[in-house]
């Protein structure tokens, strides 16, 4: 159990997301980096969809209101638990009454700005559709709805998990991603890229895209060479999903994020595949980006790519867990 | 040797892959040696004199009292800083707590604490970073703080 002493705004409790309600005008929500949520809940021997802190506006500080292990991944935000340093992207006990405190991410190493604190079981939290994802637009899911305030309780789904200390090298380093030294996520081109003038879809790929500060959860707005359609679009609300790179007619895009209202009606210029939503979900304010053009079958490659190194994660992790039973 | 899977040998075959074993454990300085599977489960512990390397750091270390050293409890690629971090995790001369980590070993994705046994001063290292260390290796010898009677 874990009481919140200081939190930022906007810092709520997500899991994987609420997949399959999107029929129904929900939003799927979920961890912006969804790689380091399960990273960090393999750590504890949670599955990897159990719900967890997402901190997106620091400091945090946290009191443990009893004995608990818990992970940290996602940004590196010097944590200490009292005066104690901790490593990033590792596994960690608390003893009741310890403070664990998170500054702002550092940016030099691992260039992220949203960290997960994972707990033993899961953050115990209702399940609402499916999902214990916080879902702020309907004011649902999470803890009742909303983002977490200072004072607020949370409850482990267990303390212990007899887990060994373990740290982890983040995903970035076996995954690397960049183009030209930025870092970049791949897309495929959408159902109304045709319709953009051929400077300009060489321009998209070609150029750096700066993520503006109007950019969070439900959405990033980038800034860059503004796209020009061959002619004027006017279109129908449609489905949309996360990843879809929308471009509103001042030709600045957007990229849909987990929060992402689930229909939208600005013409759809590609959508960052689902294997890179996370690294895009950690990308800070104002950093620059590229797009990396891609095919459907590449799109499927990283996916598969990704998972298996999910996969290979979670075996060489569960050989240090054996390895501590036996012991 | 062909492939095969562990829990498809029989007794001799387990027999014959231990002595196969023994005979590469013999050519290295690797001490003891265990292997697990599915049903099998076979340690090697190389007798006394074959430590011989590992026996003389012990003998040199004990000279100075009281001091202890750090071994390494994993074979791993011995890391002196966290790969996202500049500053190494300690430094020669530093106090340390007992159970603070000092190094980290890197096997694979995973980066495995070398906590410090007992509360002390640290020494030098004994090997390098980026090094791949062996299990039970010296890695850094450190003078035991005086016990006070807390």
């Amino acid at each position: 159990m874990i009481e919140v002493l200081h939190t930022g705004a906007l810092n709520t409790v997500q899991d994987l997301g609420r997949h399959g309600s999107l029929g129904w005008g929900v939003g799927t929500a979920g961890a912006m980096d969804g790689v380091a949520l399960a990273a960090g809940n393999l750590l504890l021997g949670n599955a990897p969809g159990c719900a967890a802190l997402e901190v997106q506006v620091f400091p945090l500080r946290v009191r443990f209101l009893q004995d608990c292990d818990f992970a940290l991944t996602g940004a590196d935000g010097n944590a200490r638990l009292d005066e104690q340093p901790l490593l990033p992207w590792a596994a960690h006990s608390a003893r009741e009454g310890q403070v664990l405190s998170l500054g702002l991410p550092r940016l030099d190493a691992l260039y992220r700005s949203r960290a997960y604190l994972c707990l033993p079981g899961g953050v115990d939290v209702p399940l609402v559709l499916n999902s214990r994802s916080t879902q702020l637009r309907g004011t649902f899911g999470g803890l009742e709805g909303r983002a977490l305030n200072n004072g607020d309780v949370l409850r482990a789904a267990a303390a212990r998990t007899g887990a060994a200390p373990l740290a982890l090298l983040p995903p970035e380093r076996a995954l690397p991603l960049h183009c030209e030294g930025r870092p970049a996520v791949r897309v495929l081109p959408a159902a109304e890229y045709g319709a953009y003038t051929p400077a300009s879809q060489a321009a998209f790929w070609q150029g750096e895209w700066k993520i503006t500060p109007q950019s969070d959860r439900y959405g990033y707005r980038l800034t860059g060479q503004a796209l020009q359609p061959l002619a004027p679009m006017e279109m129908r609300s449609h489905g949309i999903v996360p990843g879809v790179i929308q471009v509103p007619p001042d030709g600045q895009p957007i990229v849909q994020m987990r929060d992402a209202q689930p229909t939208g009606g600005y013409p759809k210029f590609g959508t960052v595949i689902e294997a890179d939503l996370w690294r895009l979900g950690q990308m800070p304010i104002g950093s620059r980006i590229r797009f990396i053009e891609s095919s459907w079958s590449e799109a499927l490659d990283a996916l598969a790519e990704l998972q298996d190194w999910q996969a290979d994660l979670a075996r060489q992790i569960q050989l240090y867990q054996n390895a501590r039973g036996c012991a | 040797m062909k492939p095969q899977e562990l829990d498809t040998l029989d007794s001799a075959g387990l027999a014959d892959l231990a002595g196969r074993l023994q005979g590469w454990q013999q050519a290295t300085d690797i001490g003891l040696l265990e292997l697990r599977g599915p049903g099998v489960f076979i340690r090697l512990q190389a007798p006394a004199g074959a430590q011989a390397s590992a026996a003389h750091v012990a003998a040199s270390e004990a000279l100075q009292q009281p001091a202890r050293t750090v071994r390494a409890g994993s074979v791993g690629v011995l890391r002196l800083s966290h790969p996202l971090r500049a500053q190494p995790l300690v430094q020669r001369g530093q106090t340390v707590s007992a159970g603070q980590t000092l190094a980290l070993l890197q096997i694979g994705a995973v980066l495995l604490p070398v906590g410090a046994p007992c509360a002390g001063t640290l020494g030098q290292w004994l090997t390098q970073d980026g090094v791949v260390v062996g299990y039970g290796q010296a890695l850094i010898d450190m003078e035991e703080e005086a016990r006070d009677a807390d």
